[in-house]
């Protein structure tokens, strides 16, 4: 019974990781995939929109929800103005530049969150309904987490649904595939690009909002969880949706386990199965290749 | 005569697609060969599983009589097979003399040479140089390729596979893009090309396939419908059929 | 055309390879500092050794055209190498332990190319950023070597041919990093003019071209991740040696970040970038960072997307193109503009 409810512990705590993983992951591996930019800023988005519901909540005493819509929307409007004037000139960029232009951008954002929140990590205030935990007989889990795990889910599958079964969602496939026919076929593949970059951006907002007890808010964020990123992306594969969540869950789950059996050693044993993932299937588990 | 090329019961399928279906081919020595069939007949796809670009399903290609269906693309270049590409693929920085010195390099097999060869090197430039005066770009040598018109660049692509002395040399489509003004002088570079290399040319444009060619394979939906002299292609009612009825051509 | 005026193109196109007299100006400006600011010499060293960081880099991104996040791995296994040297094994020769620290970057880039060379693009930076955190990782797991989240401190080296010691003034370090930072610039400047060195800048430009004309791309590439691995591998030993410490800094993304921003300030692919954009950091840096740390890393994040967005190829592209128009040979030149008209 033990080692079952800490199997079902580990399962479960991993998961919620796994979710902030993906929150913040997919639109990177949207964009990634659509637009062919490299963008190692990603992080940028997730911080500040973490940092804004922080903010709304403690400063201002904003509700939970009505914090995260804000966060959520300011920074999809803050990711669309940059893809129209920074991003789109990224296009055929060499990888180089892309590298370069995302380094210079992590700096950029790093300097500006110091300068105004200062350089350590900012406390996180939950809502009283979320600091308790949920029981079943001897086994509880913190309700936050549960909250964490169903907001996760749900964006999965809003947006595995809207992108098989909607137009937009059959433009944005075409897009992947092939920009070029898309566009003779009439994709606004312009206007495609920002919603999606916003919608990416929003996202990586809700995440790094929901996640902030589990993964700190302070000004190096960008640079410090890029790898995370990055590593759900390249190994779920590249511009899809199923992809970066079951390789969020795949790195959450073992990243918890590793962390209970042999802490120590937990983050040499991921970069290690990332490196022998990405050496046998470059294009990630789930990706298709290009 | 041993052939120079030949493939036996070629196959490729892209899942259940199949682009290329038991192709038998022979290329001889001294062939002037053209490759010719509607749009999706599958020719590119053919070229590159005689390059090795792509690997086939099932069934062999030899090259001078040597099985070499598991070489990979570079390895078949160094035995004689050179290709070119329906779309350029240029050293678009450097300049048009160095794209052919690297060619004269790799084919002198000193391309991997970590040390200091001017010598070699400079013959190299030398043999370039004259390659590209034969055809008239001698004048453009020191120029970066990026600078030139898409049809000189054309004409640089033909030039390169030149100077790698192939012995069998397929050209993908060299007329492709390439505006009047250079398209004779293209027709005359094809035409120089020395008599015991075996050529085969992909090419929409039929002028230059029946100028050019002295044998012609017609391939339809992957395979190969009917091969035999311009005469016979011309009058055989299939090809007719499949090819020159849907197009408008004269 | 004659003869004569084929041979001016060819020696306009082989003049790339000859030295000009403008490449004696690094060695004079570092001689001048030697004499002219013996206060800067400990600065100045640090500053040499990073330039041999720089110019590895620039092998791989500049000419090899392959973008990595990874490249202090090599640094620091070549740090580490010649640390663990010194501390473990007792041998404190300072050229034992560079070669020692070559071979180390060098073996570690050529079983990491191997497996990281297969890919390209995103997977390929993904995985030299795997490489570097999982070296960081080990590095800080085996702290009975390498001293762990403390650094490996206690290396004390021997004098420079059983003679200089390396002394507080910075004299010893900064001639011998000098001296071997000039070897490492005449192999490069050798390797680069080479048949070699131009069949990798040709796979930057195109590998499918040159598959085409028969060369073994997967094979130079790797060769050429080697050798920028194992010069990698010799900055870090340098750097270990003459600050007698090795961190684990030396195996961060920062570090490789750092280097990258030093290229593009400097002007990749140029060999002479490292030599300016290094120092320029350096000295921005200190400018910059002497009120609050956090305004140099804004200046710097804006100075990079600026480079990307209006100055590709950083200091040395900008001098080109003001100068551009002077490359050809004038005699070679004149004739051509003859021949076309």
């Amino acid at each position: 019974m033990a080692l079952f409810q800490t199997v079902l512990g580990v399962l479960l705590h991993g998961l919620a990781y796994a979710m902030v993983l993906y929150l913040i992951s997919v639109g990177l591996s949207v964009t990634m995939g659509l637009l062919g930019i490299a963008n190692l800023a990603h992080g940028i988005f997730a911080m500040a929109g973490g940092y804004l519901t922080m903010t709304l909540l403690s400063a201002q005493g904003w509700s939970l929800p009505l914090a995260l819509a804000v966060s959520f929307l300011g920074i999809a409007t803050l990711g669309a103005i940059m893809e129209r004037l920074l991003y789109a000139r990224l296009h055929g960029a060499s990888e180089l530049d892309q590298v370069l232009f995302s380094i210079g951008l992590i700096f950029i954002g790093t300097a500006a969150f110091q300068y105004v929140f200062g350089p350590l990590a900012i406390r996180v205030s939950l809502p009283a309904a979320l600091r308790g935990a949920i029981s079943f007989g001897e086994f509880s889990f913190p309700t936050y987490r549960a909250l964490l795990i169903v907001s996760g889910v749900a964006v999965f599958a809003a947006l595995w649904l809207s992108i098989e079964h909607t137009l937009i969602g059959a433009r944005v496939r075409a897009t992947v595939e092939n920009p070029t026919m898309a566009k003779t076929l009439g994709v606004n593949t312009r206007l495609l690009y920002t919603g999606v970059f916003a919608l990416g951006s929003g996202l990586a907002a809700l995440g790094g909002s929901l996640g902030a007890e589990l993964i700190p808010l302070f000004p190096n964020y960008a640079s410090v969880h890029l790898a995370s990123f990055l590593i759900v992306v390249a190994v779920g594969g590249l511009g899809t949706i199923k992809g970066p969540f079951f390789a969020a869950i795949l790195l959450g789950v073992a990243d918890t386990a590793c962390k209970l059996i042999a802490p120590d050693m937990a983050a040499f044993f991921t970069y290690a199965a990332v490196f022998a993932i990405l050496t046998v299937k470059p294009n990630g588990l789930f990706g298709i290749a290009k | 005569m041993t052939a120079l090329l030949a493939t036996q019961a070629l196959c490729k399928s892209f899942g259940p697609l199949v682009v290329t279906d038991h192709v038998d081919f022979v290329l001889w020595p001294g062939a002037r060969h053209a490759l010719i069939g509607p749009n999706g007949a599958g020719k590119t796809t053919f070229v590159n599983l005689l390059t090795g670009n792509l690997r086939p399903t099932s069934g062999t290609i030899s090259l001078l009589g040597e099985d070499v269906t598991s070489l990979s693309f570079d390895s078949r270049v160094r035995k004689g097979l050179v290709r070119t590409f329906q779309i350029n693929q240029l050293l678009m920085a450097l300049s048009v003399l160095e794209n052919v010195q690297l060619a004269v390099l790799e084919r002198e097999r000193v391309g991997s040479r970590p040390l200091p060869a001017v010598a070699v090197q400079r013959r190299a430039a030398e043999e370039a140089l004259d390659l590209l005066e034969a055809f008239g770009l001698a004048e453009v040598a020191l120029d970066r390729v990026a600078t030139l018109p898409y049809g000189r660049q054309r004409l640089v692509e033909v030039v390169v596979a030149m100077a790698m002395r192939p012995k069998v040399l397929l050209l993908d489509e060299p007329a492709a893009g390439v505006p009047p003004s250079d398209s004779r002088k293209m027709m005359e570079l094809i035409g120089s090309l020395p008599g015991d290399m075996a050529v085969l040319i992909i090419e929409h444009d039929m002028d230059l396939v029946f100028r050019f060619a002295q044998e012609i394979t017609v391939l339809a939906q992957g395979a190969v419908l009917c091969q035999g002299n311009p005469g016979q292609i011309v009058d055989n009612p299939l090809v007719r059929e499949v090819y020159l009825g849907t197009q408008s051509h004269g | 055309m004659n003869s004569s005026l084929k041979a001016s193109i060819i020696d306009a196109h082989q003049r790339r390879d000859r030295l000009h007299p403008y490449e004696v100006l690094p060695w004079l400006t570092a001689a001048l500092i030697f004499f002219l600011f013996p206060q800067f010499l400990n600065l100045g060293a640090h500053v040499l050794v990073t330039i041999i960081f720089v110019l590895s880099m620039d092998l791989l991104i500049g000419y090899a055209g392959i973008v990595t996040l990874g490249h202090a791995a090599f640094y620091g296994a070549g740090a580490y190498a010649a640390g663990i040297l010194c501390v473990s094994a007792g041998i404190n020769e300072p050229f034992t332990g560079l070669a020692v620290g070559t071979i180390v970057g060098g073996v570690v880039g050529i079983l990491s190319g191997l497996m990281i060379l297969r890919t390209r693009g995103l997977a390929l930076l993904i995985l030299s950023l795997a490489l570097l955190l999982l070296l960081q990782e080990a590095a800080n797991q085996a702290s009975a070597w390498t001293g762990g989240a403390d650094g490996l401190s206690g290396m004390s080296m021997a004098p420079l041919f059983g003679k200089y010691r390396f002394g507080l003034d910075g004299k010893v370090i900064y001639l011998y990093s000098l001296g071997v930072l000039f070897v490492c610039w005449l192999f490069l400047r050798m390797l680069l003019a080479t048949p070699f060195g131009r069949s990798v800048v040709g796979i930057r430009e195109n590998a499918v071209r040159m598959a085409a004309i028969g060369a073994n791309v997967r094979r130079r590439e790797l060769a050429i991740f080697t050798i920028a691995a194992a010069m990698a591998g010799l900055a870090g030993a340098l750097a270990a040696q003459i600050d007698q410490f090795v961190s684990l800094n030396m195996l961060s993304f920062e570090l490789s970040g750092m280097v990258l921003v030093i290229l593009a300030l400097g002007g990749v692919s140029r060999l002479y970038g490292a030599f300016l954009g290094t120092p320029v950091f350096f000295i921005a840096q200190d400018y910059l960072s002497k009120d609050n740390p956090v305004y140099w890393n804004f200046w710097l994040g804006l100075l990079l997307v600026a480079i990307v967005l209006f100055a590709r190829g950083g200091v040395l592209g900008i001098l080109a193109r003001g100068f551009g128009r002077m490359r050809l040979q004038p005699a070679a030149s004149s004739a051509l503009s003859q021949a076309r008209s």
